[in-house]
């Protein structure tokens, strides 16, 4: 089967999008860029691919299960197969932290491995479907997990914490850039396995279930046009016409998304767009954001940082705001230096945040004044998107400044870049 | 008589109303009322008020204005009372507003005044081109001519021939004005304590929407206020704050010098009302006494040029003297041409002088104090640091 991928190499986040033959997602994947924009390639593109397999199973099961009994299936296997990705990088991670110890030193060892087990023993129920996380990385979910349960650990076993903490960070760069074994057919069996067992009562012809399963697996997905885009876009082992800017990536998987897109905002990790674009998705009229980073997503992840909280978890803080502290500075920079000095004044959190979104917002919007105003429809993307307090900020002041504009916003816009990259590929084919 | 907090309460509803709800209601209380705006530095408000209108200063939007469209007329790396006072413009503020004077002050606010046109194309605008030679002959008689076509351009606005004996009762009127002033600004170097600078600055700041004679009775009610009422005085040191004629500081800056310690004892905020150092004649030619006044008369800022470089600083030093002032900071907007390109030659006067500096930027909406009550404060404990070395 042929596919179109598209890569969106963003300064937070790594995005593939598959395309199939009839130009239908298939599946895409997202992982941390981890300044290192190889591995995250290759670790976003398997996730896309792996989900695109979910994709084929699904059709395959198609009519065999109702829709409830079937999203619960896929919704399972999903979480099973993240299950499995999780144990094998954690299998990993606990032989490259064995491997630092120095002979001799039992004690510590001993005390590695009960952190490991422990964590192996809960992790079912973290990847468990409808669980919350705070992040999807293995970084972040492992990185909390060992800092949490190592401190109980060490502290049992009186040996310091640090010595644990040590053995984490010499290895989870190792860990990190080393993509996950391929493998699929082993760990779609056991993640199928799992499902199952988790959903007794399901009715479901078992070899009908198997062959389906088995052409997803068996199904070749090659690779047919590859266009990359986003921030690491030339270090790309592509040519040149396989690399397309960020900003046509982003119109254009706007207007894929909403064929009546007429401008377009993207919030990222470093950057702001305001994107006008023509009826057909072509770039007509674009702004940035000048000089610096100040009110990009990544001001918001220094913000979280700053107040022990997963990135997530801010906007719906924000949204508990009784009123809204004026922030005029976003500068990403002073980020943390901004809110002490807030909470020194007394103010709340919640509606410091509130403020903090609030600041983005305007930010944005006066970038988009700057690129021609806000045209009917308006789609919003990026990873501020999924930030209802940004969200929410946006929504009032586009009525307030624009009137009554459709406001677009898919719950995967994270991906629009790598959806414009793929359409890209696939015109690239197709011409 | 009037209770200082009640003065002060008037005058914070005044300076945080964005919608100049008082100067509308002016307008609408008699059919036939006109309003000319005016930016920093200097206009001669006496010509307006003399033909029956209300002059109105503009300085950008302050603190609390979200900028959302002002952005898109200008670069980043420029100031920000343009860009705040475009968006008062396009968010209907001003719709009130029948003509704007835009000083020569710098480039950026030439620039506006070209938006402004093309904007408001039913809006009397005028570039208030003010001279930069101060020969009699030359700057005095362009003067005078530019003094004339700014008359007629205002006759037509408020539909009738200004005539002299209105200007010269314009005249009287402001430089009634113009001592109560002062009269705080004396007040206020004498007894610090009793005149904080946040409150001398919002009733100066009410003197730009408020009619000229409700102005002067709002001072004489604040200094007999402030004098009947005891303040504890503190151990603050006393200094001069230079740069901010144009781009306004916000509210907590001024306060936050006070807090860390400094007393401002003279500044350059609004100038407009300090600009002429005497009173104006109110016999003779109004229009030659004007540019008379302007010529001979006039204070000292970076937007007028000083040909002669020794005599740069003269002023600064002269009113750090009179104050009785320790210090001098040079508090200036981010990316102000003139205040921070003049600021070098200020700063060398002022060391032969031995009298100590220090600077910073702000902009309008500048949110952090931290910074300015920590530069503040270090200057204020130094200055008495070596006081008692």
């Amino acid at each position: 089967m042929k596919c179109y991928i598209g890569i969106d190499l963003g300064s937070t986040t790594t995005k593939a999008l598959l395309l199939d033959e009839n130009f239908n997602a298939l599946g895409h994947g997202i992982t941390n860029s981890r300044s290192n924009y190889e591995t995250a390639t290759a670790v976003a593109k398997q996730e896309a691919r792996t989900a695109a397999r979910l994709t084929l199973f699904r059709r395959g099961l198609s009519g065999m299960l109702d829709s409830g009994g079937l999203e619960a299936l896929m919704d399972d296997l999903e979480s099973n197969i993240r299950l499995e990705q999780f144990l094998e990088q954690l299998g990993d991670l606990r032989d490259t932290c064995s491997s630092y110890i120095k002979n001799g030193d039992g004690g510590v060892r001993e005390a590695l491995n009960e952190v490991f087990d422990r964590i192996e023993t809960e992790a079912p129920e973290m990847f468990k479907r409808g669980a919350r996380r705070k992040s999807d990385f293995f970084r972040d979910i492992a990185g909390s997990r060992v800092m949490h349960i190592g401190e109980e650990v060490a502290k049992d076993a009186g040996i310091g914490f640090d010595t644990i903490i040590n053995l984490y960070d010499k290895s989870i760069i190792d860990v990190e850039n080393r993509p996950p074994e391929g493998g699929t057919d082993v760990k779609f069996a056991r993640a199928f396995a799992r499902a199952i067992e988790g959903a007794p009562d399901m009715e479901l012809d078992e070899t009908k279930t198997k062959a389906a399963l088995r052409q997803a697996i068996d199904t070749e997905l090659e690779e047919a046009y590859v266009v990359g885009t986003g921030y690491g876009r030339v270090t790309l082992p592509f040519p040149k016409e396989h690399i397309r800017s960020e900003i046509l990536c982003h119109g254009l998987g706007a207007h894929i998304m909403y064929p009546n897109t007429r401008t377009v905002l993207d919030i990222g990790g470093q950057d702001t767009k305001a994107i006008q674009v023509d009826p057909q998705g072509i770039v007509e009229n674009f702004q940035m954001n000048d000089r610096c980073a100040a009110g990009c997503g990544r001001y918001l992840g220094y913000i979280a940082d700053e107040m022990n909280m997963g990135l997530h978890e801010l906007g719906p803080m924000a949204m508990k705001a009784t009123k809204s502290v004026r922030i005029n500075s976003t500068c990403t920079v002073f980020a943390g230096a901004e809110l002490r000095d807030r909470l020194a004044l007394g103010e709340k959190r919640e509606d410091i945040l509130a403020g903090l979104h609030r600041a983005i917002i305007l930010r944005a919007m006066s970038i988009i004044s700057r690129s021609g105003g806000i045209s009917d429809q308006f789609t919003f993307t990026g990873g501020v998107a999924n930030n209802e307090a940004a969200v929410k900020e946006l929504k009032k002041l586009v009525v307030e400044n624009y009137g009554d504009v459709t406001v677009n916003i898919d719950p995967a816009s994270i991906y629009t870049g790598a959806l414009g990259a793929a359409t890209f590929a696939r015109r690239a084919v197709e011409h | 008589m009037k209770e200082v907090s009640e003065i002060v309460e008037y005058c914070q509803g005044l300076y945080d109303d964005l919608e100049f709800t008082a100067v509308r209601e002016w307008k609408d209380a008699e059919p036939g009322r006109r309003v000319i705006g005016y930016l920093p530095v200097y206009v001669p408000r006496e010509l307006i008020h003399a033909g029956g209108m209300l002059p109105l200063g503009i300085l950008g939007g302050g603190e609390n204005l979200e900028v959302i469209h002002g952005d898109a007329y200008y670069q980043s790396y420029i100031c920000r009372i343009p860009r705040s006072t475009v968006e008062l413009a396009v968010t209907n503020r001003l719709d009130f507003v029948d003509g704007m004077l835009f000083p020569s002050i710098c480039d950026v606010i030439r620039n506006l005044s070209g938006m402004w046109k093309l904007m408001l194309p039913d809006v009397y605008v005028r570039y208030f081109d003010v001279p930069q030679n101060y020969r009699d002959d030359i700057g005095g008689s362009y003067y005078v001519e530019e003094l004339k076509e700014l008359k007629q351009g205002l006759e037509g606005v408020c539909g009738r021939k200004i005539g002299d004996d209105d200007i010269r009762r314009s005249i009287g009127i402001y430089n009634d004005n113009r001592k109560l002033v002062n009269a705080v600004y004396d007040f206020r170097a004498k007894q610090p304590w009793k005149a904080p600078s946040s409150e001398v600055y919002i009733l100066m700041r009410a003197g730009m929407v408020l009619p000229v004679e409700e102005h002067s009775q709002l001072i004489q009610d604040y200094l007999a206020a402030a004098e009947a009422e005891n303040r504890p005085m503190r151990d603050n040191c006393r200094i001069v704050v230079q740069g901010s004629f144009c781009e306004q500081p916000p509210l907590s800056l001024i306060k936050s010098i006070e807090l860390a310690g400094c007393y401002i004892v003279d500044d350059d905020y609004m100038l407009v009302a300090r600009w002429l150092l005497e009173d104006v004649p109110t016999a003779g030619d109004p229009i030659a006494n004007l540019a008379e006044s302007f010529i001979k008369h006039s204070t000292e800022t970076a937007a007028k040029y000083e040909p002669d470089g020794s005599r740069k600083g003269k002023h600064l030093i002269g009113t750090a003297r009179s104050r009785a002032a320790e210090g001098v900071i040079f508090a200036a907007p981010s990316f102000c041409d003139p205040a921070l390109l003049d600021r070098p030659m200020l700063a060398n006067a002022l060391s032969r002088e031995n009298i100590p500096h220090i600077s910073f930027k702000y902009a309008e909406n500048s949110g952090q104090m931290q910074p300015i009550r920590e530069q503040a404060g270090t200057f204020a404990d130094t200055i008495k640091l070596w006081s008692e070395a």
